[in-house]
């Protein structure tokens, strides 16, 4: 599994830590919400609350793993909010007619729908270790919890998919 | 590697690599960081002493320069006026424009910007006024740029220099050895009064030059879209945050020329704050609003959007406090147009 960048070389200034991880936040924070405006928002969030406490951040604790985990907690946050409204998903340009599966949209569509039902600690657990590629040692850092709740989230979560996924068309997901 | 797991790694990369983070993105979270700052040190004054601090930060597309104002004061008026600073700056001189001023109990200042490549607001230079280095403090803990503490004295370069004819001390400042710098001047404009300047250029001769572009013999409203005719007992505006903008961001429809800079009152417009107002439950000027509460202390927040196209806040308040705000706040007839703006 590979390690994070912001683990290998601890950035000197705030400015230089968002300017070079931004991207990559954003991009985590829009796989936890599916929503990439809300994502956006989460990550400035998240940047602004580490820039307040940036020094000590940076002798003691990992950046990344500060701010993924600040951005794993509010995306929880938001998703509890939202549990009576809408699933959101990942935004998606095709419509149904579309669904052809010999180009692989239909099943990403499929699986993107999957993960969004997923509970929430499950989705940031795939998310940070398919999407990421981080060992679960780093994972549970950045959750606050031990390997094998990680493992076990996993697990659940990879469950979850291989049961519903080859049984599901789609047209029944909200 | 499953099956399901390439899926799902798949669909994972297919759905984030195109993500791309906005440029400005390291200097909107700074920003997020001093309106965080301002709202805990204003939640802590409300719930304590329940004095409001009223904070406003608004956009305008043209700026239109001061009105002349009468010699300053014999005495230090710094800070004694939240409406009004003491004090002006010839920006064009400096080598940028006026977008931020403040003013608050014991201290002004003016912060002058330059567009930068990407039409972010790049620091040029920073004037504060205090009376006492306690006020000094909280004037340049505003929340712009990088906080005053993480710069620390170059070891050799501190001097005393003469500045606008007054002795003061100048020193070069570092973040990082190698990193960027700036330079810092202290001296006394007037007598009773402390002044820092901080050029961010790495120009001492500009630093000092700069010195000379502070007008202590004029002064500059500090006017909101907005104001309270009455405030609630024991309220008083003690402070003034006014914000302008350089230019239209990337996404006309959104129009954020707004930004907010306050953490008790806070105007944008057509911007979302994190929050949707889904329940209106009272009218202000006409305009649904709706009061959330955001904790168990009973304070919270009122929401207006859509006012006049903009959208107000108002933080940290109660809900009688609110109704009783809602009723007394009046608006400028045009939010683009400080002539037009309540005084």
């Amino acid at each position: 599994m590979q390690a994070m960048t912001a683990e290998d070389a601890p950035p000197a200034t705030f400015e230089e830590y968002a300017a070079a991880r931004g991207a990559a936040l954003l991009r985590f924070a829009t796989l936890l919400t599916g929503d990439p405006h809300r994502a956006e928002d989460l990550v400035q969030d998240a940047l602004a609350k580490a820039y307040l406490r940036w020094e000590q951040i940076r002798r003691r604790d990992q950046p990344d793993v500060y701010v993924r985990r600040i951005l794993a907690n509010a995306s929880h946050s938001w998703w509890r909010r939202r549990s009576s409204h809408e699933m959101p998903t990942a935004a998606h340009p095709d419509g149904p007619g579309s669904r052809d599966p010999a180009d692989g949209v239909a099943e990403r569509d499929i699986m993107r729908r999957l993960i969004a039902r997923l509970p929430q600690r499950q989705r940031v657990v795939l998310v940070l270790r398919y999407y990421e590629d981080l060992d679960d040692r780093t994972i549970a850092s950045i959750l606050g919890c031990r390997e094998g709740t990680v493992r076990t989230h996993a697990m659940r979560g990879l469950q979850t998919l291989r049961d519903r996924y080859p049984t599901i068309d789609g047209s029944d997901l909200p | 590697m499953t099956d399901i797991e390439d899926k799902l790694r798949d669909t994972l990369h297919a759905d984030a690599d195109h993500v791309v983070a906005p440029a400005d993105l390291p200097e909107r979270a700074v920003a997020r960081a001093g309106r965080i700052r301002r709202r805990r040190r204003a939640s802590v004054a409300a719930a304590g002493a329940a004095v409001a601090v009223l904070a406003v930060v608004a956009t305008v597309p043209v700026l239109r320069p001061p009105p002349p104002a009468p010699p300053a004061h014999t005495a230090p008026a710094i800070g004694t006026e939240p409406d009004t600073l003491h004090f002006d700056v010839d920006a064009r001189a400096m080598g940028g424009s006026v977008q931020y001023v403040a003013s608050g109990p014991g201290f002004e200042s003016i912060l002058v910007y330059r567009k930068g490549r990407r039409g972010n607001p790049v620091p040029v230079v920073r004037v504060y006024l205090a009376t006492s280095a306690e006020a000094m403090t909280k004037a340049r803990g505003d929340g712009m740029g990088v906080p005053a503490e993480f710069w620390k004295t170059e070891p050799g370069t501190t001097q005393v220099v003469t500045v606008a004819g007054r002795s003061g001390e100048i020193e070069r400042q570092i973040q990082q050895p190698g990193r960027s710098s700036q330079w810092l001047i202290r001296w006394e404009p007037m007598p009773g009064v402390l002044g820092v300047l901080v050029s961010a250029d790495d120009d001492r001769a500009a630093a000092i030059a700069a010195v000379d572009a502070v007008l202590l013999d004029r002064t500059r409203p500090c006017l909101l879209q907005f104001r309270f005719t009455e405030l609630p007992p024991s309220w008083k505006q003690t402070s003034c945050y006014f914000v302008f903008l350089s230019g239209p961001r990337k996404n006309p429809a959104t129009t954020a020329e707004w930004q907010d800079g306050s953490a008790t009152l806070r105007v944008r417009a057509g911007v979302k704050l994190g929050y949707t107002v889904t329940k209106p439950d009272m009218k202000v000027e006409g305009a649904a609003g709706q009061w959330r509460q955001r904790d168990k202390t009973g304070i919270g927040m009122l929401s207006v959007p859509d006012i006049r196209g903009g959208h107000l806040s108002i933080d940290g308040v109660t809900r009688p406090i609110t109704a009783e705000l809602a009723r007394n706040l009046v608006y400028a007839e045009d939010w683009n147009d400080p002539e037009t703006w309540p005084r």
